[in-house]
């Protein structure tokens, strides 16, 4: 074909790249860890284009080639696992993308990220590109997200497009920058990042839920009269100014560090107008701790898969009004055939992963990232929890009281 | 010797029609040749073949339809050299075009005496692909022999109805079966008409 003539992958608007890799220490986490990661990449790329046509796949293989294999094409099906493998010290995947109306390179570093955020021991066989060079993440923290980096309203996926920054607009549609949010007059976009001065100078920061933590620096939350929706952290002054904090039950600390209990008059243990107080060291998670919960169901009915979101609402409540202000609960049950992930990180959201089907012997696992210090009250919750699902069940960490004997007043948390 | 080429866009079940197929053929005692091809730098189908006891030869990164051309009758001259089978199924990727593919076998001198092209259309992603790529997606299904509706056990109610009206009305003389290669419901068919 000459070399003015177009392959057919540009006449249908279609993109598809991949890279390799290794994982250290696969078993059946790592796979369902994988299988968000998919999951992710196509949230994103039904979010830039509207819709998932296309396929993103996955292939985790031995020394010898054989594995598993993941695959998404619908995101409601969610990914389709192909064969299964035993767990093991090492294996190699690949990850690749064939999708339509995105950019490629925004793809791939979606995909990098994805990868990041499964917290998987993962090492990559190429290099990712410069702009996701981890040199400039103190903290972590990915330019994409946290914006530290636009002092000048640039883009760090600037790569050679001179045409979108005209306006303050991104070409992205992250909406991630700072010049971006603060020159437009409207925040819609904003609800994955701290949006300070374009939140501070709006009534309506209904759209910052997820936002990480902007009252901590801009005081919009201050600023607002409803914080109703600032339910992925605690508002210090927003809270404690308001009678209706029932939204707080996510709170990540930024201010009470999630301590709930000295807000009786309005007032913080944190004063953030005071020169001593350090935003930037200050950490809001870390008082939170994650306690584990695992075992074995078996008779699994319809009802009982209904009761397990049923039972992971009710441990959120319960583990509110326990003042353990959860951040996250998430219910993995997995069974030769079929894995479902119910992930909770809000009190009226959850989503679920993989085949959520009726099964007759499932090993659970209950994860539960909570505020306090009390591990073994959280896990008391986690097992009842587990009892709540009303079907057979062994736990892998002992015993614990039926309710019937049970400590706890549950007429209060129930 | 008889060439299959599987065309229909990215996610239409193509991998595992090609399973089924593959299947078919081993249990008809017929020595099968799988190629597939992706068109990232990254294969991930030939994992899955062999994940599900397959062997297949892989071609990534490009499209055998115009990138990997000349791959792709390198590939056709190995296998025939190496395996020389019966049949050849060939999975191009979601992207490709299948007539082109139908060309490239053609010239590739390894004679084969007839080259058939199964269309597969996804029936759960009919409508967006429609809104979005409706001329590419014809393109695909112009030359195939028959198109299969794939997914029909996922179908919505009155779904099937409307994908086979939409394909019938431009392919009125193609033959058209409603099949889920995942179920293998009404694939008995399309074994029917083949070699």
């Amino acid at each position: 074909m000459s070399s003015d003539e177009k392959t057919s992958i540009e006449m249908a608007g279609g993109t598809a790249v991949g890279f390799t890799g290794t994982i250290a220490g696969y078993n059946a986490d790592a796979e369902a860890r994988f299988s968000k990661a998919l999951m992710q990449v196509g949230n994103w790329v039904e979010k830039e284009s509207g819709v998932l046509l296309g396929h993103i796949k996955a292939a985790i293989v031995k020394e010898d080639g054989s594995g598993i294999t993941l695959n998404l094409t619908d995101l409601e099906t969610g990914v389709e696992h192909h064969g299964t493998m035993e767990p093991q010290e090492k294996v190699k995947f690949s990850f690749m993308s064939a999708v339509l109306d995105v950019d490629e390179h925004e793809l791939k570093h979606a995909m990098w990220h994805a990868i990041e955020d499964t917290g998987l021991d993962i090492e990559l066989d190429e290099a990712p590109c410069h702009c996701h060079d981890h040199d400039h993440h103190e903290h972590g923290e990915c330019c994409h997200s946290h914006h530290d980096h636009h002092d000048h309203g640039e883009c760090c996926h600037d790569h050679g497009h001179e045409h979108h920054h005209d306006h303050g607009e991104c070409c992205h549609s992250h909406h991630d920058h700072h010049g971006c949010c603060c020159n437009h007059g409207k925040c819609c976009c904003c609800h994955s990042h701290c949006c300070c001065g374009c939140c501070c100078g709006h009534n309506d920061c209904c759209h910052c839920c997820k936002c990480s933590g902007c009252c901590c620096n801009c005081g919009c939350c201050n600023s607002h009269c409803n914080c109703c929706c600032c339910n992925s952290h605690c508002c210090c002054g927003c809270c404690c100014g308001h009678n209706d904090c029932c939204h707080c039950c996510k709170c990540s600390g930024c201010c009470c560090k999630g301590h709930g209990h000295h807000h009786d008059h309005g007032e913080c243990c944190r004063d953030h107008d005071s020169e001593d107080f350090c935003y930037e060291e200050y950490d809001p998670m870390e008082d939170y701790i994650e306690v584990q919960v695992t075992g074995t169901l078996t008779g699994m009915e319809p009802d009982n898969m209904l009761n397990v979101i049923k039972s992971m609402k009710k441990l959120w409540f319960s583990a509110s009004k326990e003042e353990f202000m959860p951040a996250f609960i998430e219910m993995t049950l997995t069974s030769e055939k079929q894995w479902t992930v119910l992930s909770m990180a809000d009190r009226d959201c959850i989503t679920i992963e993989g085949k959520y089907q009726p099964c007759d012997k499932v090993l659970f696992r209950l994860v539960c990232i909570v505020c306090t210090e009390d591990i073994h009250e959280v896990k008391h919750l986690m097992k009842h929890a587990v009892e709540d699902i009303g079907a057979e069940f062994t736990l892998n960490s002992g015993c614990c009281n039926s309710k019937e004997n049970c400590c706890h007043s549950h007429s209060e948390t129930d | 010797m008889y060439v299959y080429i599987l065309g229909g866009f990215l996610g239409s079940g193509k991998t595992t029609l090609l399973m089924k197929l593959a299947s078919m053929y081993t249990r008809r005692g017929l020595k099968t040749a799988l190629l597939v091809n992706e068109s990232g730098e990254i294969g991930v189908d030939g994992a899955t073949l062999k994940a599900e006891g397959y062997d297949a030869i892989e071609l990534p990164d490009g499209c055998i339809c115009c990138s990997l051309s000349g791959t792709l009758q390198s590939a056709l001259k190995n296998i025939m050299k190496d395996i020389d089978p019966e049949i050849i199924i060939i999975e191009p990727t979601g992207l490709a075009l299948p007539h082109k593919v139908k060309e490239l076998v053609k010239v590739s001198m390894i004679d084969p005496e007839e080259i058939f092209i199964i269309g597969v259309a996804d029936i759960q992603r009919f409508e967006d692909l429609i809104k979005k790529k409706e001329q590419f997606f014809s393109m695909q299904m112009k030359s195939s022999d028959f198109i299969l509706i794939n997914k029909c056990d996922i179908a919505k109610e009155g779904q099937l109805e409307e994908v086979e009206s939409w394909i019938r009305e431009r392919y009125p003389d193609k033959p058209i079966i409603p099949v889920s290669a995942k179920t293998e419901e009404n694939l008995d068919k399309l074994y029917e008409m083949m070699k």
